[in-house]
């Protein structure tokens, strides 16, 4: 504790942890309370009052990524704190099926942000179920014509299944007999989930008027994937190198 | 680029894999090389030997594994159910394949009734004497098979040996059938490559070549007067303009995405070179057929065969007007792509700390095995999640839920009568001091001896309707506790202590009804009096005891 010059009020206290508070609630929009948007704008004016919010929710094992005057406040909450999602906590998901699902999150951010430089610009993207699940079968059907020799003959790898290898098999679109929708199984539908989890926490918005099965990603998503999700994946990616190289020496 | 289509000698496919990776995306073709060099002879080995090592060899028995879905589906347990040697699965199947593929990519589509209707229209002409039942019957069968309905439409796994290099044993995955969404929201089928490549028996031409195969079968069919083939060939002849046509505008869609996912140093310089050319001499092909086909109707006096003549002449001047829309796109092209760099590439540079998603992420992701990719997909859709509050129950309320008895659906009942919950929050707490003041000195009385609930309405009412309505909500609280309950009603919570630990609620089926409440009349037994009564302090010792 250092005696800072600015002593705070309980009123500024409480002010701070408000403000942390409709941060915890990606869906609400400051524009639709006067509080948040007074909050917010304050949060971007004062510096005394920015540093109690940012160490409140410091206290609350969270990180603050921006101030963002149309999608609020936009919090992080550090691996494995008790305010994080965690895709193993999801009921009845094994272990393929919780691949599927994570691969369908990714292959939406790329599909959105292929590139370093599109998370920096501050356009809205949209996809389409159908969008995303082409662009991933691009990318196998890529894979797939890789794995085969000079002679145009698949080569024959018995060991173990590669991601992709799981993706393609599953159908991509199959309607279920009673209903006519997308069956357990296959890929659009957990596209859609993926999907309807990121509405669910305000990053997206469904766009059904451009189309069946459209969604509009919000400026929340991006800074989601720019300042956490891609860099925590990327390491994670870069340990596992790094463990295979060790192995192999 | 089909220079080695025709003239196989001397071509270095290899140099050519490398050089088209894009086109060949794009045409989506998975065995294109069907010339490949063949390989030299192994040493020591016996020529029978030799022969069985050639690759020619190794991809007629791929073929030939390919082809198994449709011979397991004799082959099956449920097949047996219909009289032998009457239908031949592989003709319907190869049927229903014929009739996707006959409309894929074009406006309307084969939907599934239309394919399932015409293998049973087939199946009756097989077997005429047999009941529409069984024919509809083994429709559905054959179509499930080609869907694999079985293992929920996965793909067919299909193995051979192959034995270049001493033996392997080479596992294919493929699908023949999918079912999709089509343009108007039904369900529709499509075809898939090797499908279709199963059903050319193995044969692929490039699109230019079939387009030449067609102007030339058009021209012989003019000739010959065989004129409902050449409106045929003329239809033909328009949906392959308006695949190309489709295909370069995904190419250039693509590009406005991300410049490089599409090779612009080479590859597409090349195609669009190929593709104007190709244009070129579509418009001038065209152009001299339309001539011709307009000599020819002048010259003719058979009516039926002019209206033919008008409608190829139509169908003619529509590729046409395709074609000079493709042409437009395809000399746009290069600004467009000019473009797209300067509005990607040229942006300012982004801050060396961030990750490329789609190449740093994902194509490594897809390349890494199940487990190791399972964990690191995980770590990325976490971290995506943002905060998430959760809704722990507590204590209180779990254990009230477990121990709450189980609530009997009452079909004598309609719901709506004992609608008594408010669904705004803001009359949950319209109670005022008053009525609860009521309401708990109604509930003192029950405490005295077993009463029925429509008695202590009834003297609630007396006072206000919504002494009576809290009274009811209280009572009906403490008979079936509703977990799920997330607004707190404190005033009702407020008679919980008497409720909850001093009454047992009953229902034993009897209703009532006071003009503003009605509903199941429960009895309310207190568990022992507040006030102990002389007349029941025997039976209360003998409980005690």
């Amino acid at each position: 504790m250092t005696t800072s010059t600015s002593a705070y009020s309980p009123a500024d206290l409480a002010d701070a942890a408000v403000l942390v508070r409709f941060g915890c609630q990606p869906r609400l929009r400051p524009l639709q309370f006067a509080q948040y948007r007074d909050l917010l704008q304050r949060y971007r004016m004062d510096g005394a009052f920015r540093d109690a919010a940012d160490a409140a929710a410091d206290g609350l094992d969270l990180d603050v990524m921006e101030a963002h005057t149309v999608e609020g406040l936009i919090l992080h909450p550090r691996e494995g704190s008790w305010l994080s999602y965690r895709l193993k906590d999801h009921p009845k998901l094994g272990v393929n099926d919780r691949l599927v699902l994570g691969l369908a999150h990714v292959a939406i951010a790329a599909r959105a942000y292929p590139t370093a430089g599109d998370l920096e610009e501050e356009t809205v993207k949209r996809v389409s179920l159908t969008d995303v699940d082409d662009f991933l079968r691009r990318l196998t059907a890529k894979l797939r014509e890789a794995a085969v020799d000079a002679d145009g003959l698949p080569v024959p790898h018995p060991e173990l299944q590669a991601a992709w290898q799981l993706y393609t098999k599953l159908p991509p679109s199959q309607l279920t007999r009673k209903k006519g929708q997308l069956s357990q199984s296959s890929t659009q539908r957990v596209i859609k989930e993926a999907l309807d989890w990121l509405v669910e926490q305000g990053m997206a918005y469904r766009a059904d008027e451009l189309g069946p099965g459209t969604y509009r990603l919000a400026h929340r998503f991006r800074v989601q994937v720019r300042e956490a999700a891609a860099s925590a994946a990327y390491t994670a990616l870069c340990d596992l190198r790094r463990a295979h190289l060790a192995e192999e020496d | 680029m089909t220079e080695h289509k025709r003239f196989p000698d001397g071509f270095d496919h290899a140099e050519e894999d490398g050089c088209d990776p894009m086109i060949q995306a794009l045409l989506d073709r998975e065995e294109r090389r069907l010339l490949a060099s063949a390989s030299a002879v192994p040493d020591g080995v016996d020529e029978w030997r030799a022969l069985v090592a050639e690759v020619g060899f190794v991809r007629r028995s791929s073929v030939l594994a390919r082809g198994a879905p449709l011979h397991r589906i004799d082959q099956r347990q449920a097949w047996q159910r219909f009289p032998r040697g009457l239908y031949d699965p592989r003709t319907l199947a190869l049927a229903a394949l014929e009739a996707v593929v006959s409309r894929q990519e074009m406006e309307a589509e084969a939907t599934t009734e239309e394919v399932v209707e015409f293998l049973a229209s087939l199946a009756a002409s097989a077997a005429p004497e047999r009941g529409a039942s069984e024919h509809l019957a083994v429709a559905r069968f054959v179509l499930r098979e080609l869907l694999n309905d079985a293992q929920h439409g996965e793909e067919f796994e299909v193995s051979y040996s192959d034995y270049r290099t001493g033996h392997s044993r080479v596992t294919l995955s493929l699908r023949m059938l999918e079912e999709g969404i089509g343009r108007r929201g039904q369900a529709v089928l499509r075809a898939t490559t090797p499908a279709i490549n199963l059903l050319l028996s193995g044969l692929e031409y490039d699109l230019e070549d079939e387009q030449a195969a067609k102007d030339t079968m058009l021209r012989r069919q003019v000739a010959s007067g065989r004129w409902g083939r050449a409106e045929e060939s003329a239809a033909e002849s328009l949906k392959l303009s308006l695949m190309y046509c489709e295909r370069v505008r995904a190419v250039l869609e693509e590009t406005e995405r991300d410049v490089r996912a599409v090779d612009w140093s080479r590859n597409v310089p090349a195609l669009l070179t190929a593709s104007r050319e190709h244009l070129g001499e579509r418009h001038r092909v065209e152009r001299d057929l339309m001539e011709y086909m307009r000599g020819v109707r002048n010259a003719v006096e058979d009516a039926d065969v002019r209206r033919t003549c008008e409608r190829v002449l139509r169908l003619l001047g529509r590729a046409h007007l395709r074609h000079t829309q493709l042409l437009e796109k395809v000399i746009d092209a290069r600004p467009a792509f000019l473009r797209s760099q300067a509005a990607q590439r040229f942006r300012p540079p982004p801050r060396l700390a961030l990750v490329g998603v789609q190449e740093d992420v994902l194509e490594p992701l897809l390349c890494l095995g199940t487990e190791d990719a399972a964990v690191i997909a995980s770590r990325f859709a976490d971290a995506v999640g943002g905060p998430v509050v959760s809704h722990q129950p507590r204590l209180q309320d779990w254990w009230a839920s477990l121990l709450a008895p189980a609530r009997e659906p009452q079909e004598t009942v309609p719901d709506e009568d004992i609608e008594l919950i408010a669904d705004d929050p803001g009359e949950l707490s319209a109670y005022t001091q008053e009525d609860l003041a009521v309401a708990r000195t109604v509930l003192m009385e029950a405490l005295r001896a077993p009463v029925r609930l429509s008695q202590l309405l009834a003297q609630a009412l007396v006072h206000t309707v919504e002494a009576a309505d809290l009274l009811a909500v209280s009572v009906l609280r403490a008979y079936a506790p509703d977990p799920e309950e997330d607004e707190e009603d404190d005033a009702a919570d407020e008679l919980a202590d008497l409720l909850g630990e001093l009454v047992v609620v009953l229902d034993d089926g009897a209703v009532f009804d006071l003009g503003p409440l009605a509903g199941s009349d429960l009895l309310l037994v207190p568990t022992q009096p507040l006030i102990p009564d002389p007349t029941y302090a025997e039976d209360d010792l003998e409980v005690l005891v």
